[in-house]
């Protein structure tokens, strides 16, 4: 098929067609996987060969399915739109204009390279994080197949999204790139793109180690040790109760650190098999991300949906030296992991060159960043002071004497972390980005293209009134923004009549 | 430094957006302060005297104070301006909230009546953003109209009814 013969929409129809054959297991799998917990608890209850055969009966009705939905999924590119076609007893066709998907999205699963196939997520413009729809099994070619017939067009200046056939009137005249796909030939495959970003194996366990997954899995365990706990007999129980009593005070000691190096263990691997092999691939204007071990999926991202990049340092890696970076995509309100996970980890130090390579035109600030008037730092300090003044009053009223002494405790972290919020907040506008930075407890910086803004606010309290303060913040089109307490207001107010300066034709 | 809309001009809710909420707010509280007193007399010999007069009593100094002094105050408390670039806007008494909407960012524009809101003449604005959207409660239901097509053409979208 030449690009002539699609641009004169003469491509040929094609045949409806269907998934590969190894859907089959696949769909099997994900059926049977729903079914685990209430076969488990057969086979536990009901005796073994009940079980058993409740088991079969079971897998086989999956098998069933499985090809019942393997037959009854059809898909077909016709008319540049991609129909799908599902339902075994209730039919339902959907269909997805090639101007209205953003991106095409794959993952591949274990079983999915048993099969050397993959499984295509649609995603479209203004969508919600979940893709539009999904195909479970094609080959890589069948894929990039598809991605050629969905995104060809008239060279990439070609005409604009409003004259494309079935583009719904509800894209916004801001937004006017939002349905523009962005795909190449095939034969361009994405390896052949240049990596602006891998995440190295050194930097696999430092996520791993600094993240709060941890506690998770610590969690997890312990949950899992009351749910052992409740399956063990009430003997057993007992009975390991009574030799728990009976350790020494070392035995205890190298049993939590057991708990935690397991914990650790289970996070750092769980953390790898996520992230394993990170790769960002910037393919002019999309970037590729590509991870996972086990299951490895590749998500795409139109850098001209990208409205605004989140820097993120917990204290622990700020403390280190590094942070992470997420991505504001526009229309996609509660996000698809990938798409928005843009860094999982990288040196602070790194981030002026290494940002602007991965999402260019936005520059990690050099120079320090505007601060907050003296006379608002202290203001930072009262919500923190007012919620460890309760566990300190507490403390104080209680009849221990040691306790009383405590007391400090909780007024010195929040003085602590209210000094370092006032120190964080800040703000910037250079080169058409707006700068907000601000700690809650992890320092957080949005980097925002400032005509992308959707609306800016100033909010005020009596006491910021007589002060002359108001607290400044932004919203973006991923919904979420960021706010800036105590500034001057009338550094407020300029921010705020600066938003619609360089709005137009944004 | 650079102008905001509500610098140079602020538009109020009409008058009569007062009345309208005045009338909400009846609605709301007639059933209570009923409920109330219902609940106090069958109490009857159960609970005390001061409890009896205090269950009549709260609600209905509160529902007075809500419709003579609460609504005619959320009136004092808006104004909106627009501008050709931007939509300015502030509410709140306590907590007060002024939003700047550039123009080039809004995606369409809702009218609102509901059947209270009719009798009175007056409609809600919705004004939306891929961001979300802001709300002005009340406006004069043609000037709100006209609004939406003010909004509409300086926006250069398709008006949508």
């Amino acid at each position: 098929m030449t690009s002539d013969e699609v641009l004169a929409g003469r491509e040929p129809a094609g045949e409806p067609r269907h998934l590969h054959p190894g859907a089959v297991l696949i769909e099997a799998v994900r059926a049977a996987r729903g079914a685990v917990f209430g076969l488990i608890a057969v086979l536990a209850s009901a005796g073994l060969v009940v079980g058993l055969a409740i088991a079969a009966v079971v897998l086989l009705g999956c098998a069933v399915f499985a090809y019942l939905y393997w037959r009854s999924t059809t898909y077909v590119v016709r008319d540049r739109s991609l129909h799908l076609r599902t339902g075994i007893v209730a039919k339902r066709e959907q269909v997805v204009p090639a101007s209205r998907i953003s991106a095409l999205d794959t993952s591949r699963g274990i079983l999915q390279r048993i099969f050397g196939v993959v499984a295509v997520q649609v995603q479209t413009a203004g969508g919600s994080g979940k893709a539009e729809l999904e195909l479970r099994a094609v080959t890589f070619a069948e894929a990039e197949r598809l991605r050629h017939e969905l995104g060809h067009r008239a060279g990439s200046a070609g005409p604009p999204a409003g004259s494309a056939a079935g583009v719904a009137a509800a894209v916004p005249a801001g937004e006017a790139v939002g349905g523009k796909p962005t795909f190449r030939a095939p034969g361009a495959l994405a390896d052949d793109a240049p990596v602006v970003f891998r995440l190295t194996p050194r930097q696999i366990v430092i996520t791993a180690l600094t993240s709060p997954s941890i506690a998770v899995v610590g969690a997890a365990l312990a949950g899992a040790g009351g749910i052992a706990q409740d399956a063990l007999s009430r003997d057993t129980t007992e009975a390991l109760a009574d030799r728990a009593t009976q350790l020494s005070a070392s035995a205890v000691v190298v049993l939590a650190i057991l708990f935690v190096v397991v914990a650790t263990v289970i996070s750092v691997v769980g953390t790898a098999l996520l992230y394993g092999g990170f790769t960002i691939t910037r393919d002019d204007d999309r970037l590729r991300i590509r991870r996972g071990i086990l299951t490895e999926r590749v998500g795409t991202v139109p850098l001209d949906r990208v409205h605004g990049v989140r820097v993120i340092e917990s204290p622990l890696r700020q403390l280190l030296g590094f942070a992470s970076v997420e991505a504001e995509v526009a229309g996609y309100a509660g996000q698809a992991e990938v798409s928005r996970m843009l860094v999982p980890l990288v040196r602070t130090a790194d981030l002026p060159w290494v940002l602007p390579q991965i999402v260019p035109g936005y520059a990690w600030p050099d120079a320090p960043l505007e601060p907050v008037p003296a006379r608002a730092r202290r203001r930072y300090l009262t919500a923190p002071l007012l919620t460890a003044a309760v566990p300190a009053i507490a403390l104080l009223l209680a009849p221990i004497g040691a306790a009383k002494l405590l007391a400090i405790l909780p007024l010195s972290l929040a003085v602590v972390l209210g000094l370092a919020a006032a120190r964080a907040a800040g703000w910037h506008r250079a080169d058409g980005i707006l700068t907000l930075r601000w700690r809650t407890f992890a320092r957080r910086t949005l980097l925002a293209s400032e005509h992308r803004l959707q609306f800016a606010d100033a909010v005020t309290n009596p006491l910021q009134r007589r002060a002359s303060l108001a607290t400044f913040g932004v919203r973006l089109s991923s919904r979420r923004g960021a706010r800036v307490r105590h500034l001057d207001e009338e550094v407020v107010h300029d921010l705020l009549a600066r938003t619609a300066e360089v709005g137009v034709g944004g | 430094m650079t102008g905001l809309p509500g610098d140079a001009e602020r538009i109020q809710l009409p008058e009569r957006v007062v009345r309208y909420w005045r009338t909400n707010a009846l609605i709301v509280w007639t059933p209570i302060v009923i409920a109330a007193v219902i609940g106090a007399v069958a109490a009857g010999d159960g609970i005390p005297g001061i409890a009896a007069v205090a269950l009549i009593v709260v609600p209905l100094l509160a529902a007075i104070i809500d419709i003579a002094v609460v609504q005619p105050g959320r009136r004092r408390i808006w104004w909106y301006a627009i501008g050709e670039d931007q939509i300015d806007l502030q509410h709140g008494w306590i907590f007060v909230t002024r939003t700047v909407i550039p123009m080039t960012r809004v995606q369409h524009v809702e009218v609102q009546r509901g059947p209270v809101s009719s009798s009175f003449r007056l409609a809600e604005l919705e004004i939306h953003t891929a961001a979300g959207s802001v709300k002005i409660p009340a406006l004069d239901a043609d000037e709100a109209d006209r609004i939406r097509q003010q909004i509409a053409d300086l926006a250069r979208i398709a008006d949508d009814l």
